[in-house]
């Protein structure tokens, strides 16, 4: 029973950090723009197409060929930022569809050039680590350890790198920061392009793990929502907490009733957080 | 004698600051009321307060008699008290005539269910039009009739505002601001707007203001707010020589003439 | 009869009877393709022209067909009353979850109806027993009116596009009445509006439940049409295919939504061997419009029909012209 219950625990926590690298990236995009970023799966997609090209074709280092891949996510998302979602600032429905354009312009190229059928790499690390009975594998202590050492970052990032200062300031009050000298288009398209990043990295990391298509990026989206309402929309310590909740969560329900009705019980948490607490568990009162 | 309205001892908290303090005051019948005070005292939120728009903390409010504390906008609409907003608030992409037919609607048929009332709906439709127009020429916009009414300038969106709030047939008009965004010739003509509507159209009329010269010239009595509470009542005369008044307004950077 | 009127009386008489005349069923089907999705585009024009994007709506046609689907095969009940509960039973799921969910506003009630509408396929999918699982249901008997089995498509065609042209014609009437001045104002300022005295909740509960029983209809429809059901046609993507049927067509016109679903619903038929550039096409399509033309084509025919002048190219210029003021 205790083995039990910590191999649920472990379980949950190393879901719980892609989850949280997920929605980081989302809930950042949306405290700072507004932009509820329906194409944030894609980006999770081009992160794990990226590592499919660069590690699995090509042959290069893995840990090269995320540093890489997610680098170029990030651009993507720059690029994205810049043409398609400027001009949407603002506008919480229209730029939430313009998002869903790209997401849906997205995984048809993603078809187009790298064909729609599921394709996989070999895993870079291999086996399983048995600790009093509790079984790890080791890609999956690596991808926790990436997750977490970049989740570190991105919050000393925030907390004390000028420009992660000014984010803050941003997602509080664009008027006032605009004010302080704070350019907000420059800090958009930063938001958004560390957004993306986020997320081609959660992509690069789960790329050995699961298979590799165009639309692999529907679900961690959906589980990013999911975590990002739960949290607060925009709230970054409602991401962590949120993600957290959401992994061992389903960790539990899908151990005793399986994976859709862990969905089911996700998605009617949000229903009633968004009914009766709209600003999420963490988020801030409007 | 004694008017329609009546709030005691209002209260609202936001979090730990008190926006309205322990307000009391009612309304005299055929009274131009108005009510003044520095930027941020507080009056706009008693508006709020009285049309169920937020919560109220403490305190109660009577409308003829009847207790209407905690009833939503539209009810404390229905019963007969309709606001204008500070803001020049119409339907901007529907003509001068649409907008003030829909505030004679949107009182008459407030309710979905009163559509299958077809009785109902055909004597909205057959008063409408002789409405519209009576209003329309109480406020001097007919020949600005089928204009779209975001063409309007601000001064006349403003004016279909309180054509509208008239349409819908208050008892009581509550303004916040009539002349908030106006230039002196039309705070002028917004001023006897206000006489008429209490003078012709019999209406109780409370206003918030900032500009104290529209206020001393139209309102028959004024409340004095500050940091949320009441600190003076009187005529115009008595508020301009009160020391507690000029007090609160020194620094701020009004008139008092 | 003016020019305009004899036009618009041949056109539609060639709406009417083409698949008699070009006896393809590919076509044809198409053509029943077209009508349906037009009465879930009108009936997501309801909640649009409110301001309320209900990304559940997808769902909703999806409880309507599993309705009639289950009603037919499980309890033997004939079509026309088994086809009247799917339309009911989108209209009492609008009753019972309007008074909450309406509450919310803006990209919550997005998401909200995002959730909503998963929670219910998820249901679809897990409740085996009753809803069949991944498989869905299949072997629904086919709409019979009046004891005519509607077995060629073309009866289909013709019974799809009246009742979408009866859902046009209501969303018309409903916009002329003084229940479309109530809708433009929740959409434009619902403080104002409840200011002068609207129940602004009651309306938006009417309107989600017409919404809700237009969209119910066209899953019962579907039901009876494809003679199958399967979760996968009712996730949110299906109420963004209909969203996106009236942004392209224009949201202000209940005419935008079937411009729409004409244009949209024909394409993945079309392009049936090319799934990739279908989406492709679709993506791009969405982003020209949503960047250039964000009224859709009832949008470029308003400020075409507003203009006197002739020449192509000084149309083209107004054109322009009107999208810089947007």
């Amino acid at each position: 029973m205790l083995q039990l219950t910590i191999q649920i625990a472990v379980n949950g926590l190393t879901f719980g950090l892609i989850y949280i690298l997920m929605a980081l990236g989302f809930t950042l995009i949306f405290g700072i723009m507004r932009v509820v970023n329906f194409a944030h799966g894609e980006f999770y997609m081009v992160g794990a197409i990226g590592i499919l090209l660069l590690f699995g074709t090509l042959g290069f280092n893995y840990y090269l060929s995320i540093v890489f891949a997610v680098l170029c996510v990030g651009l993507l998302g720059v690029i994205v930022e810049r043409v398609l979602l400027r001009g949407f600032v603002g506008r919480e429905l229209n730029s939430m569809i313009m998002a869903l354009a790209v997401a849906i312009t997205l995984q048809a190229l993603a078809a187009i050039l790298f064909g729609p059928q599921e394709q996989s790499v070999a895993r870079p690390v291999t086996g399983v680590l048995q600790v009093a009975g509790v079984f790890i594998p080791r890609d999956r202590i690596v991808v926790g350890v990436i997750a977490l050492a970049v989740l570190i970052a991105f919050y000393l990032f925030l907390r004390y790198a000028r420009y992660g200062l000014a984010m803050r300031a941003v997602a509080q009050d664009p008027a006032a920061a605009a004010l302080q000298g704070i350019r907000p288009g420059f800090i958009y398209s930063l938001a958004f392009g560390v957004g993306s990043l986020l997320a081609g990295l959660a992509g690069a990391l789960m790329a050995p793990v699961y298979t590799i298509s165009p639309f692999m990026g529907d679900v961690p989206m959906m589980m990013a929502f999911i975590v990002v309402i739960l949290g607060g929309l925009g709230s970054i310590p409602g991401a962590v907490v949120g993600g957290l909740l959401l992994g061992f969560v389903e960790s539990l329900f899908s151990t005793f009733f399986g994976s859709t009705i862990a969905t089911m019980i996700a998605f009617g948490m949000v229903v009633l957080i968004l009914l009766f607490k709209p600003s999420g568990l963490m988020g801030r009162a409007q | 004698m004694s008017g329609l309205l009546e709030a005691k001892g209002l209260v609202k908290r936001f979090g730990g600051l008190s926006a309205v303090d322990d307000v009391s005051f009612s309304t005299g019948e055929r009274e131009i009321l108005g009510v003044i005070g520095p930027n941020g005292a507080g009056k706009s939120t008693l508006f709020n307060l009285i049309t169920g728009t937020i919560p109220i903390t403490a305190g109660t409010v009577h409308f003829d008699g009847k207790d209407i504390t905690g009833l939503k906008p539209e009810q404390v609409a229905n019963l007969g008290i309709v606001r204008t907003f500070q803001a020049a608030t119409v339907f901007t992409e529907k003509t001068v005539q649409e907008n003030i037919r829909i505030g004679y609607q949107f009182n008459q048929l407030g309710r979905p269910t009163s559509l299958f009332n077809r009785r109902r709906v055909k004597e909205f439709r057959r008063k409408a039009e002789s409405l519209v127009t009576e209003v329309l020429d109480f406020v001097q916009l007919t020949s600005y009739r089928d204009r779209a009414a975001g063409e309007l300038s601000y001064g006349r969106q403003k004016v279909l505002g309180v054509a509208m709030a008239l349409a819908a047939g208050p008892r009581q008009l509550l303004m916040d601001e009539p002349a908030a965004g106006l230039n002196a010739v039309e705070t002028e003509r917004m001023g006897q707007l206000i006489k008429l509507i209490r003078d012709v159209k019999g209406i109780d009329v409370v206003l918030v203001e900032h500009d104290m010269a529209m206020v001393t010239s139209v309102c028959d009595r004024i409340l004095v707010i500050d940091r949320g509470r009441l600190i003076a009542e009187g005529s115009p005369e008595e508020i301009q020589q009160n020391p507690d008044v000029i007090e609160a307004y020194l620094g701020v950077d009004l008139e008092l003439d | 009869m003016t020019m305009r009127s004899v036009l618009l009386a041949l056109g539609f008489v060639a709406i009417v009877v083409w698949p008699f005349l070009v006896d393809n069923t590919f076509y044809t089907h198409i053509g029943v393709s077209v009508w349906m999705f037009t009465i879930l585009a009108l009936s997501m024009n309801l909640m649009l022209r409110m301001g309320q994007l209900s990304l559940a709506h997808g769902a909703i046609m999806g409880l309507g067909a599993y309705t009639a689907a289950l009603l037919m095969l499980r309890l033997d009940v004939p079509f026309l009353p088994a086809f009247i509960c799917s339309g009911l039973v989108g209209a009492l799921v609008a009753a019972i979850t309007g008074p909450v969910m309406l509450r919310v506003k803006g990209v919550y009630f997005v998401l909200l109806t995002f959730a909503f509408g998963e929670i219910i396929v998820l249901m679809f999918i897990d409740w085996v027993s009753l809803f069949g699982g991944h498989n869905g249901i299949f072997g629904v008997p086919r709409a019979e009116l009046f004891g005519f089995v509607l077995r060629d498509r073309s009866y289909s065609y013709l019974f799809a596009l009246g009742l979408a042209a009866l859902a046009y014609l209501i969303l018309r009437w409903i916009y002329s009445t003084e229940t479309g001045a109530v809708i433009d104002a929740l959409h434009d300022d619902e403080d104002l509006a409840r200011s002068l005295g609207v129940n602004a909740l009651g309306y938006r509960i009417g309107i989600f439940i017409v919404s809700g029983f237009m969209a119910g209809i066209a899953g019962g429809f579907y039901a009876s049409y494809f003679t199958f059901v399967t979760p996968e046609s009712f996730t949110f993507w299906t109420a963004v295919d209909a969203l996106v049927m009236n942004i392209l067509g224009g949201i202000a016109l209940p005419l935008g939504a079937v411009i729409g679903a004409v244009m949209l619903v024909p394409l993945p038929e079309l392009l049936r061997d090319s799934q990739e550039y279908q989406i492709l096409f679709y993506g791009l399509i969405l982003i020209f419009f949503l960047k250039f033309l964000p009224d859709g084509v009832v949008g470029v025919i308003k400020s075409l029909s507003t203009d006197s002048s002739r020449s192509l190219g000084k149309r083209f210029m107004k054109i322009l012209a009107w999208r810089q003021v947007k």
